[in-house]
């Protein structure tokens, strides 16, 4: 009853970041860094928000360990973080349709399949995404072309300093968090053995 | 049932990255095109993009039409008060136009530097720009579209963006547009390529 009514709470609380990204479309998306560091983790919340912490159980069959989910979501951000994407997301109005629609679809996909993968893949994924944001920043940063149209080179540097500020928090954050789970040796054989959340299913 | 759910969940991981990974050789032209600019060049490279008749006013107040049936062209986006990119466009059309003199071309308007800057360029800036620059009449003119809407309607047809740079100019994005006799954009060039501008004009 209690959960019935967390997720239906979650659920209506995912309107507000839904909303905020709708109707500060503009302002957020007037500037390169607003526009992927909070209009999108805005639609991912919303998406996250809206699907809660299960995944629908017909699909449990196609998704142990939350590996196609995932997979979903790796492939959506991907994609509307391509250059030409991010431009074509301001200017088209297609576009900018169809990044409202999928990027909650990858918020869903993570915040359902993120706690079935398995500890030892969730900390593979995390460097990898690590690795990948500062990456990223470094080439935002380094390339000497405009790679939005719409976009100014200074926000091009800005954005390209927010990704590298990211990856660096996050790793740290990430090995503080390996640090103290290292000493509770129990802890990593059980949630490491594969599709271990399976069992819960 | 457990080889069995795993074999599902290869599948559906398998199907969702290979859609993804079609949907990403897609988007990139078959990852050449990350970038807008990149992608605009590739898409006339590959076919020829029709343009629509827009009318400009020149520097000395004249009405054109571009694109002019049966004229190749070259055609550039400025801002008379730009001082860098702009600049740097300007020296390729003063280059382009003694190269095509130098080759005995006919004079003909086949040069056209297009103001996206209605508020500031009137027709005395737009005579200055073309003094500054070396502009003969009979090969370059410097223009603005007639309306708002023209200007509009020419910037989306070659798919140039011009945004604020905060400073009170703008960035856009810089290149030689070659439009061929058939009024279609047949190629994108940077400002540098100045044999290849030549040669599509028949220079």
């Amino acid at each position: 009853m209690t959960t019935h009514r967390s997720v239906a709470d979650a659920r209506a609380l995912a309107a507000a970041p839904l909303l905020l990204a709708i109707l500060a479309r503009e302002r957020l998306e007037a500037q390169l860094l607003t526009h992927l560091f909070v209009q999108f983790p805005l639609l991912l919340a919303a998406g996250a928000l809206l699907a809660g912490p299960r995944p629908p159980a017909r699909l449990g069959p196609w998704n142990r360990g939350g590996a196609a989910g995932l997979a979903l979501a790796a492939v959506i951000l991907a994609f509307w973080m391509l250059p030409r994407v991010i431009d074509a997301s301001v200017g088209d109005g297609r576009f900018a349709f169809a990044k409202f629609a999928a990027l909650p679809v990858a918020g869903a996909a993570l915040a359902c399949c993120l706690p079935r993968l398995p500890w030892l893949a969730r900390q593979f994924l995390a460097l990898q995404t690590i690795a990948m944001a500062a990456a990223v920043g470094w080439l935002y940063l380094a390339l000497p072309e405009r790679l939005c149209l719409r976009y100014l080179r200074s926000e091009q540097d800005e954005l390209g300093a927010a990704f590298l500020i990211v990856a660096v928090t996050s790793f740290c954050v990430w090995l503080g968090g390996l640090l103290r789970v290292a000493p509770d040796r129990r802890a990593i054989p059980r949630a490491g053995r594969p599709f271990a959340a399976e069992a819960s299913l | 049932m457990s080889s069995q759910g795993t074999g599902r969940t290869v599948l559906a991981t398998a199907a969702v990255l290979a859609a993804g990974v079609g949907a990403l050789l897609a988007e990139t032209e078959g990852l050449r095109a990350f970038t807008s600019e990149t992608a605009r060049r590739l898409a006339v490279a590959h076919a020829p993009k029709p343009l629509p008749v827009v009318p400009l006013r020149d520097e000395r107040g004249e009405r054109i039409e571009i694109p002019i049936p049966g004229r190749p062209m070259l055609v550039e986006f400025i801002y008379t008060s730009c001082p860098t990119l702009c600049t740097t466009l300007a020296a390729s059309f003063a280059r382009i136009q003694d190269r095509l003199a130098e080759a005995g071309a006919p004079p003909a308007l086949q040069l056209l530097s297009v103001s996206f800057d209605p508020g500031r360029d009137d027709p005395a800036a737009l005579r200055a720009y073309a003094e500054a620059h070396g502009a003969d009449p009979a090969r370059w003119r410097v223009a603005l579209p007639e309306s708002g809407a023209d200007l509009r309607t020419l910037l989306e047809a070659f798919g140039v963006v011009v945004i604020p740079d905060g400073e009170g100019g703008f960035v856009h994005n810089a290149a030689l547009h070659l439009v061929d006799r058939g009024g279609r954009l047949a190629a994108i060039l940077d400002p540098g390529e100045i044999e290849r501008a030549v040669e599509g004009l028949g220079g």
